[in-house]
């Protein structure tokens, strides 16, 4: 499906309103769907290219696009009798490598031995459940904003958990209570398809309490990769070729290896909705041991207001790295010319992989949703966002090598469900 | 002779003036009567069983209906574009399935008296003696 139909197939749908939540009903099933078709510009210059997240692919600086936000998504829900029920979601969106498979958002299999039951269980491919808005970050009726805050949402490269999950349900003293458990397998290709993360295992876990106007959610990912990546391979070889001249040179290709290493997620996340006022803030830290990536924390806060069909919001985010970017061991000063150039030449360019995925910015918007339909909602946004040097990790770009930069991004998309 | 005054003016303002939302349910069900906090609990999707334990099936009016949009209000104080974003959250990150849609308020009434365990709501005045009210939503 070229851009073009997609976006003709969307605007269909909408005009002939199919109304959420009834279509194609047929008592234990249904089918259900949800779009966004969404426009975006950043005036970032040649050097940085904007995407939403490091698994979708990057835009043209300074040009309107609808690749970055566009989404549609259709869903198939069964029950199959009291106890078990089936379940997919597909997703057709702009991403780094499209497949069938990479398509399937989730898909699984549940059991509730009866109704009343505290505890369900599910098999299959299974949403990440880690912040607040993991699962259903592709439906942009659901939130507020043009999309979900790029420095807390971007970074998070997996979609999806193959395995199974077990969820508990239950009051306390007046509070909705949900604590849940997600165990797998993952992977998915990250900024370039010859960077295929994969992951076993993949463990997510997050405990939800929920009562009157409040939201509270704390959640703990743990993930150890079991690959290394592609990408490195011609700089790995390169590495142990050098050894002779270069002793360090085998200890920074082990480095390069990204198998084994592991990556802990620690998140926090609050909403308070009074109906008039919705505010909502998560904060979140990534804890690893590797030369690749660097350990970091982000945040956000978002203060919406609604008067009738529109709610205005403002919302500051951060992340930055908490430990200083790796530093490659210096070359040797023995190394006979012309190796002493070649070597000090490798060194650069291992550095580079490290500076390249250094984050450090904040991004302050504004902007409006106008609910216009029961089930489709226009939205505006204008965000700024300060870069500093060797923070871009979030950007698409050829170099690490940029000033303090600051790039506008206005933001335009209409979200609808069906 | 002051009373008669006070009723002659009742009866001129009928008490239709506090319109009410009346939640039913079939008339032999063993349900008498459902807490506010109990019918919130149903209708956004946190418990899926009657204080029996039997399965309950919820419905809701039509998506543009007036009553559909009351009900809500009163229990909730929200629009329906913040309950349907609500629902959106649930449905599509798997976690709940949301009441059943049905076309009017006498499918409704028919559906809950072909169900033991479907729970509906209709205007007040539109309620017939057949349906056991469980529970009232002023707006």
């Amino acid at each position: 499906m070229t851009l073009n139909t997609f976006v003709a197939f969307l605007v269909s749908a909408l005009l002939s309103s199919m109304p959420f939540l009834t279509y194609a009903q047929d008592g234990n099933t249904t089918i259900r769907g949800f779009s966004t078709i969404g426009l975006v510009n950043s005036d970032s210059g040649d050097n940085l290219r904007f995407r939403r997240n490091l698994a979708r692919t990057d835009e043209d600086p300074n040009e309107w696009s609808f690749a970055s936000d566009s989404i549609l998504g259709l869903q198939i829900d069964s029950q199959l009798n009291d106890q078990w029920n089936v379940a997919a979601q597909g997703v057709y969106k702009n991403r780094i490598t499209q497949s069938f498979n990479n398509s399937i958002e989730w898909a699984y299999i549940g059991y509730q031995s009866d109704p009343s039951s505290a505890i369900n269980y599910k098999v299959g491919r299974l949403g990440v459940d880690v912040f607040m808005l993991s699962e259903y970050r592709n439906v942009g009726y659901a939130y507020l904003w043009a999309r979900p805050p790029v420095e807390f949402y971007g970074p998070l490269a997996f979609d999806s958990i193959d395995g199974a999950d077990i969820t508990y349900s239950s009051f306390a003293d007046e509070a909705f209570i949900q604590a849940r458990l997600t165990i797998g397998n993952t992977q998915n290709d990250f900024v370039s398809d010859e960077a295929t993360l994969k992951a076993s295992p993949a463990i997510a876990t997050s405990l939800l309490w929920e009562k009157d106007n409040w939201k509270l959610r704390a959640g703990y990912a743990y993930i150890k990769l079991s690959d290394n990546i592609d990408l490195y391979d011609p700089l790995v070889a390169a590495l142990n070729d050098s050894a002779v001249f270069w002793p360090e040179a085998t200890a920074i290709a082990d480095d390069l290896g990204l198998n084994n290493k592991t990556f802990k997620y620690y998140s926090l996340g609050l909403t308070y909705d009074n109906n008039d006022w919705v505010i909502q803030t998560e904060v979140n830290q990534v804890r690893t041991k590797n030369n690749v990536f660097t350990s970091s924390q982000s945040g956000y806060l978002s203060i919406g207001r609604r008067i009738d069909e529109f709610t205005l919001f403002g919302i500051g985010s951060l992340i930055e790295n908490t430990e200083d970017l790796n530093q490659v061991a210096p070359t040797p000063a023995f190394a006979p010319p012309p190796f002493d150039q070649q070597l000090e030449l490798l060194r650069g360019i291992v550095q580079e992989q490290y500076n390249l995925t250094g984050v450090n910015q904040k991004t302050f918007g504004l902007g409006v949703r106008w609910d216009f339909k029961h089930n489709a909602a226009l939205k505006l946004q204008v965000d700024r966002t300060w870069i500093k040097p060797h923070g871009a990790g979030l950007w698409g770009k050829e170099t690490s090598n940029i000033d303090n930069e600051t790039v506008d991004t206005l933001s335009i998309n209409l979200n609808f469900l069906f | 002779m002051k009373y008669f005054a006070l009723i002659f003016t009742l009866l001129l303002h009928p008490i239709s003036a506090v319109a009410e939302i009346v939640v039913i349910t079939h008339p032999d069900s063993a349900l008498e009567q459902l807490s506010r906090k109990e019918i919130i609990d149903l209708y956004m999707g946190r418990v899926k069983h009657l204080p029996s334990g039997e399965k309950a099936s919820t419905f809701d009016l039509p998506m543009d209906s007036e009553h559909r949009k009351r009900f809500y209000k009163g229990l909730t104080g929200k629009t329906i574009p913040q309950i349907n974003a609500y629902w959106a959250r649930l449905i599509f990150s798997g976690r709940a399935t949301p009441p059943q849609s049905v076309d009017s308020t006498k499918e409704v009434i028919d559906t809950v008296m072909s169900n033991s365990s479907a729970i509906g709501y209709i205007d007040k005045s539109e309620l017939v003696g057949t349906v056991k009210v469980i529970a009232h939503v002023e707006y």
